[in-house]
């Protein structure tokens, strides 16, 4: 199986089955992704499809000293954003449930995902952060890279982002009992 | 990975992220309708060529400056020195004085009005003494 980079290569080579290997790859974990970043999943579906038509045009910008997930997400999050218009929640902010996307579209039983949670506490910014770390499994300095952030910054960013995820979480599952992961 | 990591990662697994046929569809359409990518351009002259062309500069410049014919240079001519400036002693010591007149520097300690008295006084002093000579 070939690799990110070297499906990069042959794809700047010219090879179209090659970028249509990394869509593939690509297309489901980044529409997860966006799904928590965007208002519906309208937005998140055409997101997907310009972080793709981004990254095909752009190809030869990329640099193979960070990971091509790195640099892909980094062009999803600038679309979710210009989707959003630039809107930043406030940590204290807890909007309309009804209006959450993946509420609307989430079954009852997966109410108490996490991701919900963390749409509705946190700033997209964190929220990436969280995502990129714990999800993707990227390391500190990728993540940094892809939120043009310090590594210092991701790394305070991260925790006190779990911290009050974990709190909010724990408060939802036992009210009144303080349930703590990890 | 601890409890809470992995809750991340399970319910991250959940968000319905399916990928439906017309999603699919509409983004290799989109994807065919885009000019193919290419690579990086390079540079018109690589960074090999761009040493090979430096050295060759310097190297030409060098045997340009060994190998033009030099004119003779003319021989050094004598630089007229102009006389030193002499104090005025040293100068009234090399002239032929038929009244020889006690010539002494000035002392430049007293105020300058005080000086020109002085002088003043000297010339005087020996205005009288030629007076006397010629009237002698």
């Amino acid at each position: 199986m070939k690799t990110d980079e070297e499906l990069v290569t042959a794809a700047l080579e010219g090879s179209t089955p090659a970028f249509a290997e990394l869509v593939q790859r690509y297309q489901q974990r980044l529409l997860r992704f966006l799904l928590t970043r965007c208002a519906t999943r309208a937005d998140a579906e055409d997101a997907l499809q310009d972080t793709f038509l981004n990254a095909y045009r752009y190809l030869a910008s990329y640099r193979p000293q960070w990971r091509f997930s790195t640099w892909l997400y980094r062009i999803a999050m600038r679309n979710a954003a210009r989707k959003r218009g630039g809107e930043t929640l406030p940590y204290t902010d807890c909007p309309d449930e009804s209006a959450d996307p993946l509420a609307a579209c989430m079954r009852d039983s997966e109410r108490d995902n996490a991701w919900q949670a963390a749409g509705r506490l946190l700033t997209p910014e964190a929220q990436s952060a969280l995502w990129l770390r714990y999800v993707e499994d990227l390391p500190i300095r990728e993540v940094a890279r892809a939120l043009g952030r310090s590594q210092a910054w991701t790394k305070v960013t991260l925790m006190r982002s779990r911290r009050r995820l974990q709190s909010a979480l724990a408060d939802a599952a036992a009210p009144g009992e303080s349930k703590a992961y990890g | 990975m601890d409890d809470f990591e992995q809750k991340l990662k399970r319910d991250a697994a959940k968000l319905p992220a399916e990928i439906t046929p017309e999603l699919e569809a509409r983004l290799r359409a989109s994807l065919a309708a885009q000019a193919p990518p290419r690579a990086a351009r390079k540079p018109a002259i690589p960074r090999r060529g761009w040493l090979a062309a430096g050295l060759t500069g310097a190297a030409a410049a060098v045997l340009t400056i060994a190998l033009l014919p030099r004119e003779p240079q003319p021989p050094p001519q004598p630089v007229a020195v102009a006389p030193a400036a002499r104090t005025a002693p040293e100068h009234a010591a090399t002239l032929d004085h038929t009244l020889p007149l006690p010539v002494e520097p000035p002392d430049l300690t007293a105020p300058l009005e005080q000086e020109l008295a002085n002088l003043r006084a000297d010339l005087e002093q020996a205005r009288r003494r030629v007076a006397d000579d010629m009237a002698f």
